[in-house]
Parts: structure tokens; C-alpha cells; sequence
């Protein structure tokens, strides 16, 4: 953006303040696409400084010095239309088809390539580029001067039988090498500045209300504003329709989602599928492991994958293990075991009685002195035998509860999560009934029981074993049928989830966006206008003079909307009621209100064009408004180079008639397209007929006729020397205000010719030498003119006239 | 006549009304003339040569103005093929401006 919008812009943010967030992304919106998208990536730049902004000069500007065609449209051999650079009008009459609008035409393709008259036109209209009389060599150049480079010519040709478009052009600037066009650099300036108008182009300047739009608007240097607009609209609409895709995505999600019979997508689309989906939720179901949460169905199945049924070996083992300790258990049961440790029980406690209450009888039989020394000796001896034949019964009675033990721990309960329905294709029931049977055990009284208990796993555990292993394959296999569905789904779903958080945190700046947006629009709408307002104004004044009689009132300009429906708003009253512009007017008042348009938008301050080529303006205008136009051309004519092509002679009559200072060539066409210049009438011209006429009315007093006609002279002396000192400061390169301001600054006849011969007004000393040298008569004439302006006259009026315009001439001769 | 719809029905009377005003403004221009006796004869000569004169002895933007004026009233006054007639909104303009333009003169020539 340039700095000059960049200062109206931070102006309006002090008036008009955004919040932090918003401000940051319009400035950055504001210098470019890379400084948004790191704002928007959340860098924070310091707001640049205010009033960076110089002045903004004039663009170089350039006059015309010299159109030449040849062999193109209506002009055969070469023809040249010289032309005074420099502000003033000139006016180029001549009939239909005496190839006047070959210049205007030729200048036009000249400079830009093209004809916008042709534009839509069919091929019919564009093949007749050629003169048919000189078709071989199509060639068209034109004089001009370039402020701060001088003298330039531009020059375009095609070869023998080229189409249109292939056209060779280059510009060679006095003192540079030859090169192409983009020397001059007009190409967009050409189109935004566009200084040719068409009476083709007038009747089409309101065809579409955009197009106005567009001439109106590229000249107001605001298409900064306009792309940083479509910047922040780019980055709203981007993340928006990021958004909007994103949640597109969701309803199909959640069907399929659905659409799988597993706990963990049943628990992503509860989170999903609220008013606001829990995306950190859902991600995290779809990241974990499966079974990860042991309760629910999925714990089950796992579980169940995991059940096993005793080892084959250890079953096998507690059965022998039983069986053998039965065998021992019986095997010391018939043994005299079992009465050895009763008898030697029995005998320990006689022991004791004999130890407590000493020698005595028998306490059992009650045979008297059975108890003494010699009993307790043999007792002792007794004991020691029979406690030998009774630890192998004790034995025997270990072994079977060691081995009860183990089968007791076979022999658990049924795991809980063994009851209940079936887990998809894993279904326990056989499984239970199996492990119930296995666990319904005999019980440990029966006096075989040892032998039962063998005989119960031997039995019971193959379908026990046999059931499980079915069961927990089933299991397994059901917990990766159920994982191939889900993990696809899994990682769509994590995948989304991703891109909505992505999406969701990249559409947290749309609110900011939409502020600056908004705020930018309003801004476009008022900096607009501001920046229109002196184009309306000029705009109205011009109507104002061209309009004469019409009762249709031209207001402001505005310009409204944006894109599709950007237009110009041209408020317009018929007799002092609003009305529709458009749709009230004549076709000539359609035609002078674009004339009053492009008037001002072709000589606003940005353009380097200080000439403009108006081509046929009269043709649908009412005799009224042909002088309102001269007057309007004229006030024109101070600041640019106008030159007007016309092809009757309303123009160049009211001209006349109304003394508008002004040259006027007449252009006619012979056989073969042989077109000649004439000139009709020129500021040097004009004076001296004015002096002439009054020479030839006998009816003025002598003393009226000896102070004016001088005068006359003088201003014809004048002219001419403006036209050449005007030649030469802008073939010299300077700025064009610079010379503008020298020729009015110089006030005096002296010092206009000082200006024409050296360049510097204040070389007035040196003015009458060089005319001495010029020619005697010369110096005689101009010394008298330069007293007449103050005093009458006393020579022949008549030989002052003749004697100035041998002057003039030779002043144009010499100062060429 | 402008103002009454009488002459509304006469035709003409465009050309009538621009006639009017323009004798006024020669007729301002004539006086301009007498009121200083090195001029007095201008008053005789024709109405281009006193035109051209004219910048010499006035304000030139003024003398300007006044040319402007009567070139556009001569035109009016004149039956000019494929042209028609002023319409009364020209006319009550122009009426308005040699009004303006003989105030400005007559202070511009004591």
C-alpha cells in the first residue's frame, strides 16, 4: 500500500479505533499476503508510523509535439499533423472520410496497441486497418516531449501483410538508445488515465454501471484498499469454508461410527455428536489401546481370551497323587500300625500312672503287683517298637491330606465374568457348565473319598480343558474381529478430530477478520468519496456549462457498493425532483454528462498524459451546448493539450464566433488517400485578423483604431512568442509546471521573447540585438508594438499589420 | 413576454425575446462608448469591430463575457437551418447575464 493511503488509513483507526487483534490483521492485510498470513499465524508487528508519506508529485508528464500516419486507415502516403506542445486547443475539423480520425485513431494504436472502438466489433471492422491505397508500409509515429527527458519519438510499424497484432514499437528518447515502449512506462496509465475518448466510447460510457465504475475508481489510487479487502475476505472465507468442510465430514462420521457395533465408537459418538463435539474426548477413545478399560464388554473379552483350565500335567498329578496316598492310607490301615499307636498311647499313659503313683497292680486287668521296675523297662522297650510301626501309618494319613490340598486347588469357583450372555462369538455357557461340573467336586467324607477325587479330574478335566480353550479362542478371535473394524475408524476418527481442532483454532481469527473487514469497507466507502469529491465537483461545473438548457441537474457523485454491484451513484434532478439519471436524458445530454466525466478524470493530477484526444464530441449535441463545449474545451485547454477532432464546422464556428483563443487545422483528403494539413486558424492568426478586420472599418474613429489595433499586434507577436519559448524550455527536459510558470510569469512582451530566444526571461537586453541580427525590419516592428501598447499609434496601421505578421513569421521561421 | 403565457401561442416569440435582449446589450455597449469622448465614434462602427475593441477599454475578462453573450444571442436572433428555437430557460439565462453584464459595465465607466 502506499504510504500516502497507508496515512489515511492509520488516520481513521485513531478516529475509529478496532481492537488490537483486528488492527493488527488490517495493517497486515495492509502491507501483503505474507505479512497477513504471519499475523494470522499470531506474529505481532509494531503499527507503523504515521506520516511517512511525501507529498506525492506529478507523475513526468508529456505533450505531444507531432502525430504522423502512413498507410494506415483513411491516410495513404504519410501525412504529419504538427501540433504545439504545450497547453491550448486545438481543434482538427474535416468531413467524414478526410482521415482526421486516422490521427486520432493512429495515436491511439500508437501508444497502446489497440483501438478500443474495436472492441466486440466483428472482424469485418478491424481487417480494414490498411490503407488500401498504401497497404505495404503501415507506420505511426508521433513527436513528444518528456518532462526532465526532452524530445522523444515513438514509432510503431508492421511488416508487408502482418496482421494487426503484430505490430514492432519503440520509443527513442533524444540522447538514449532506442528501446521498447516500457521506456515511457504508461502501460497501466494508459488504461487508468486513458487520455483518448471516441464519440463511439461517449455513447458507451454509461453501458455498464460497473465499467463507470472502474473509470471512475482507477484513477482515485485506491486499489490498495480494494486488494486488501480481498485479502482479509481470502483469509475469512478460507477459514470458513475450513470450518464448514470440517463439520461437512461429521454426519458421515458419526453414521459410520454408528454403524459399528463396538463400545469405544459408541463412546466417540456420545462425544461427537452434541451441540458442541468433545474433540479431546474422542480423541483420546480413539487413541487407546483396546481393553485398555477392563470393565465393559471389551474388559470381558479380553478376560475371557485369557481363561485357561488347569494345566493337563497338575491334574494329572493330583490324581496320582491321590490315588497314591489312598494306597498308602490303606496299606497302613491293615498294617498293625494303626494298633501300635494305639497300644503304645495306651502304654504311655500307664507309664505315667507307674511314674505318679509308683509300683502297684495292673490298673486295666487289676493283677496285683504287675507294675514294677521290670514291667517299666519291658514297657519302654515295647513303646519305642510299636512308635516305629505307627509313624508309617502317620505317614500315610499326611500324604492323603498333602494331596486333598492340592486337588482342593483345582478345583476353584467359576470366574465371575464367566456367567452372563454371549460377547458376540464368544459364548461361555459351555464353558460354565463345564467348570461348574469340574468344580461339583465329591466331597472328603466318604472313607474313599481320596479315590473318588482322583477319579473326578480324571474325568471332569478334558471337557473342562476342552470347553476353555474353545472359549478363550473364541474370545480372542472375537477381540480381533472387533479391532480390524475399529481400527480404521479409530484412526479416522483421531485424524478428524486433528483437522476440527486445526480448523476450529484457524477460525478463532474470523471474528477479528470480519471487524477489519467491516471497518475497511466503511473506510472504502467515505476515502472514496473523499478522494472523488474534486472530480465531482469538476464534473458539475463542466455539466453545469454544457447542460444550457436542459432541466436535468447534476448533483453529487458517488460511488457505491463493491464488486458485482460497485456502480456510480450520479444524483440527478429533473426540474428540481430527484430522478434516474440515465433514464430521463437525451442521448446528446448522455453524451455531454460523459464528457464531463472524463474531462476531469483525464486531467486529474496522477496522469502523464497532458494531452487529450477527444474524437467527434459535436455529433449528437445541441446546437446550444456546441458553444457551452467550446468554452468548456477552452477551460480545459489552460492546463492540458487539447486536441478535438470534429467533422463539421459547429465547433470551429463557435470557436470564432466566440473568440476562444485556439488553433484550428483542416484536414482534406485527394485521391490514393493523399491527406493534407491546413491550418485554419491560430492564436497568431486570430490576432492579426482582428487587426485587419478593424484596418478595414472605415467607420472607427483613427485614435480608437491607432490604440487598439497595436494592441492586436502586440498579443499576435506575443502568441508567437509564447508558442516558440514554450518549445524550447520543454525541449530542454524541464518540469512541465516549471515552464508553465515561466510563460505566465512573464508578463512583458520582453520578457516573453527572452524566454523564446535564450530560455530566460530576464534576458530582455539581449532580444533586440538578436532581432537586429535577424533582420532590421524585424527590430523596427517590435520596438514600435512594445511602445504602441502604451501609446497611439502614429504610422499606417496597415503596413503595422502586414510588418507584424512578416514578424510572426519570421519568429516561427527562426524559433522552430 | 417569457412570463406571459399570451405570447406562448405566437410563434417566434423565442426569437423575439433574444432580439430584445440583445439590442439591450448593443445598446449598453453604445453607451459604454459615449461616456468618454476619445470613443464616441465607436458607438457607428459594427458590432464585431466595438467587440474587438471592446478589451481594450474594460476589465478583458468582463469584455470576454460580453462577447460570449452577444455571439450567443446573434446566433439565436438568426434563422439557422435544421436549428431550433432558444428555449425559454437559455433565454431567461442569457437575459440574466446581460442584466449582470450592464451593471458590471455601467460601474465601469465613470
Amino acid at each position: 500500500m502506499d504510504d500516502a493511503l497507508l496515512d489515511v488509513v492509520l488516520a481513521r483507526l485513531d478516529e475509529r479505533p478496532l481492537d488490537e487483534h483486528a488492527e493488527g490483521l488490517l495493517l497486515a492485510a495492509c502491507e501483503g499476503d505474507e505479512a497477513l498470513d504471519a499475523a494470522l499465524r499470531g506474529q505481532v508487528r509494531d503499527r507503523p508510523e504515521r506520516g511517512a508519506a511525501d507529498g506525492g508529485d506529478e507523475p513526468a508528464g508529456a505533450y505531444l509535439r507531432s502525430v504522423a500516419v502512413q498507410g494506415f486507415r483513411g491516410i495513404g502516403p504519410a501525412a504529419t499533423l504538427e501540433l504545439q506542445a504545450g497547453p491550448g486547443l486545438t481543434v482538427i475539423a474535416g468531413r467524414n472520410g478526410s482521415g482526421k480520425s486516422s490521427f486520432a485513431e493512429g495515436l491511439e494504436v500508437l501508444l497502446t496497441g489497440e483501438l478500443r472502438r474495436w472492441r466486440g466489433l466483428s472482424a469485418v471492422w478491424r481487417d480494414g486497418w490498411r490503407n488500401l491505397h498504401h497497404a505495404d508500409d503501415t507506420r505511426l509515429a508521433a513527436g513528444l516531449v518528456l518532462e526532465g527527458a526532452g524530445p522523444a519519438t515513438v514509432e510503431r510499424s508492421w511488416d508487408t501483410g502482418a496482421p494487426f497484432a503484430e505490430s514492432r514499437a519503440s520509443v527513442q528518447v533524444a540522447g538514449e538508445q532506442r528501446t521498447g515502449l516500457e521506456r515511457l512506462g504508461w502501460q497501466d496509465k494508459l488504461v487508468t488515465y486513458r487520455p483518448f475518448l471516441s464519440h463511439s466510447e461517449l455513447e458507451a460510457f454509461f453501458s455498464t454501471p460497473s465499467e463507470l465504475y472502474e473509470l471512475l475508481f482507477s484513477v482515485l489510487g485506491l486499489e490498495d484498499l480494494t486488494a486488501t479487502e480481498k485479502r482479509l475476505n481470502a483469509a475469512r472465507r478460507e477459514r470458513e469454508d475450513g470450518r464448514k468442510a470440517v463439520g461437512q465430514e461429521l454426519p458421515g462420521l458419526l453414521a459410520r461410527l454408528e454403524s459399528v457395533d463396538d463400545e469405544r465408537a459408541r463412546a466417540c459418538r456420545e462425544a461427537l455428536a452434541g451441540k458442541k463435539p468433545d474433540l479431546e474426548a474422542a480423541r483420546s477413545i480413539a487413541a487407546s489401546s483396546p481393553g485398555a478399560r477392563p470393565e465393559g464388554e471389551l474388559g470381558r473379552l479380553r478376560q475371557l481370551s485369557q481363561l485357561a483350565a488347569p494345566a493337563k500335567e497338575e491334574a494329572g498329578e493330583v490324581a496320582t497323587a491321590l490315588r497314591e496316598a489312598a494306597e498308602a492310607v490303606t496299606a497302613a490301615a491293615g498294617s498293625q500300625a494303626g494298633r501300635a499307636r494305639d497300644l503304645a498311647g495306651l502304654l504311655r499313659s500307664a507309664l505315667g500312672h507307674y511314674r505318679s503313683h509308683g509300683a502297684g497292680p495292673c490298673p486295666v486287668c487289676g493283677q496285683s503287683a504287675a507294675l514294677d521296675e521290670r514291667w517299666r523297662e519291658r514297657t519302654e522297650r515295647e513303646i519305642a517298637r510299636l512308635d516305629e510301626q505307627s509313624a508309617q501309618a502317620q505317614q500315610a494319613h499326611d500324604q492323603a491330606a498333602a494331596a486333598r490340598a492340592r486337588a482342593r486347588g483345582l478345583f476353584a469357583a467359576p470366574p465371575d465374568f464367566l456367567a452372563g450372555p454371549a460377547a458376540g462369538a464368544a459364548d461361555p455357557r459351555t464353558a460354565l457348565t463345564a467348570w461348574q461340573a469340574w468344580a461339583g467336586h465329591p466331597g472328603e467324607d466318604a472313607p474313599d473319598h481320596l479315590r473318588l477325587l482322583a477319579g473326578h479330574i480324571e474325568q471332569a478335566w478334558p471337557a473342562l480343558a476342552e470347553a476353555v480353550t474353545a472359549l478363550a479362542a473364541d474370545a480372542q478371535a472375537e477381540l480381533r474381529a472387533r479391532e480390524d473394524r475399529w481400527a480404521p475408524l479409530a484412526a479416522e476418527t483421531a485424524a478428524w478430530c486433528g483437522r476440527a481442532a486445526a480448523a476450529e483454532a484457524a477460525a478463532g481469527a474470523v471474528p477479528a477478520l470480519k471487524k477489519a473487514i467491516t471497518w475497511l469497507k466503511d473506510a472504502n466507502d467515505d476515502i472514496r468519496n473523499d478522494r472523488l469529491a474534486p472530480l465531482a465537483v469538476q464534473a458539475r461545473a463542466i455539466w453545469s456549462r454544457l447542460r444550457q438548457e436542459s432541466n436535468v441537474d447534476l448533483g453529487a457523485v458517488r460511488l457505491t457498493g463493491s464488486s458485482t454491484r460497485r456502480q456510480v451513484d450520479l444524483s440527478v434532478t429533473v426540474d428540481g425532483a430527484p430522478g434516474a439519471a440515465l433514464a430521463v436524458m437525451s442521448q446528446g445530454e448522455v453524451n455531454a454528462l460523459a464528457l464531463s466525466i472524463f474531462l476531469p478524470r483525464a486531467t486529474i493530477a496522477g496522469s502523464p498524459f497532458r494531452f487529450l484526444v477527444i474524437d467527434d464530441p459535436v455529433q449528437a449535441m445541441d446546437p446550444a451546448k456546441v458553444e457551452g463545449l467550446a468554452r468548456v474545451l477552452e477551460q480545459a485547454a489552460r492546463s492540458r493539450q487539447v486536441l478535438v477532432f470534429t467533422h463539421d464546422d459547429r465547433l470551429p464556428e463557435a470557436i470564432r464566433r466566440l473568440g476562444i483563443t485556439a488553433r484550428i487545422l483542416e484536414v482534406t483528403r485527394r485521391r490514393d488517400s493523399a491527406v493534407s494539413i491546413r491550418p485554419m486558424l491560430t492564436p497568431v492568426e486570430q490576432q492579426l485578423r482582428q487587426a485587419a478586420d478593424l484596418c478595414a472599418d472605415a467607420a472607427l474613429p483613427a485614435n480608437v483604431a491607432a490604440r487598439v489595433i497595436p494592441g492586436l499586434c502586440r498579443l499576435a507577436v506575443e502568441a508567437a512568442f509564447t508558442e516558440a519559448a514554450r518549445r524550447a524550455l520543454l525541449d530542454r527536459g524541464r518540469p512541465l509546471a516549471d515552464v508553465e510558470a515561466d510563460v505566465a510569469a512573464a508578463d512583458k512582451l520582453t520578457k516573453k521573447a527572452a524566454l523564446a530566444m535564450f530560455g530566460d526571461a530576464s534576458k530582455g537586453g539581449d532580444v533586440l540585438p538578436r532581432l537586429n541580427a535577424w533582420r532590421r525590419s524585424a527590430a523596427d516592428t517590435y520596438q514600435v508594438l512594445n511602445k504602441g501598447a502604451h501609446d497611439a499609434h502614429s504610422g499606417s496601421l496597415r503596413a503595422l499589420v502586414s510588418d507584424t505578421r512578416a514578424l510572426t513569421d519570421l519568429i516561427t521561421q527562426k524559433l522552430r | 413576454m417569457l412570463d406571459d403565457p399570451t405570447f406562448a401561442s405566437l410563434g417566434g416569440w423565442p426569437r423575439a425575446v433574444a432580439l430584445l435582449t440583445r439590442q439591450a446589450l448593443e445598446q449598453a455597449i453604445g453607451q459604454f462608448w459615449t461616456t468618454r469622448p476619445a470613443t464616441l465614434g465607436v458607438a457607428g462602427c459594427s458590432m464585431k469591430t466595438q467587440l474587438t475593441c471592446l478589451p481594450a477599454y474594460l476589465r478583458p475578462d468582463l469584455a470576454r463575457e460580453v462577447s460570449y453573450v452577444w455571439a450567443a444571442l446573434s446566433n439565436a436572433c438568426h434563422y439557422h437551418p435544421y436549428e431550433l428555437s432558444p428555449t425559454s430557460g437559455e433565454l431567461s439565462g442569457w437575459i440574466d447575464t446581460t442584466a449582470a453584464l450592464l451593471e458590471a459595465m455601467a460601474s465601469r465607466t465613470a
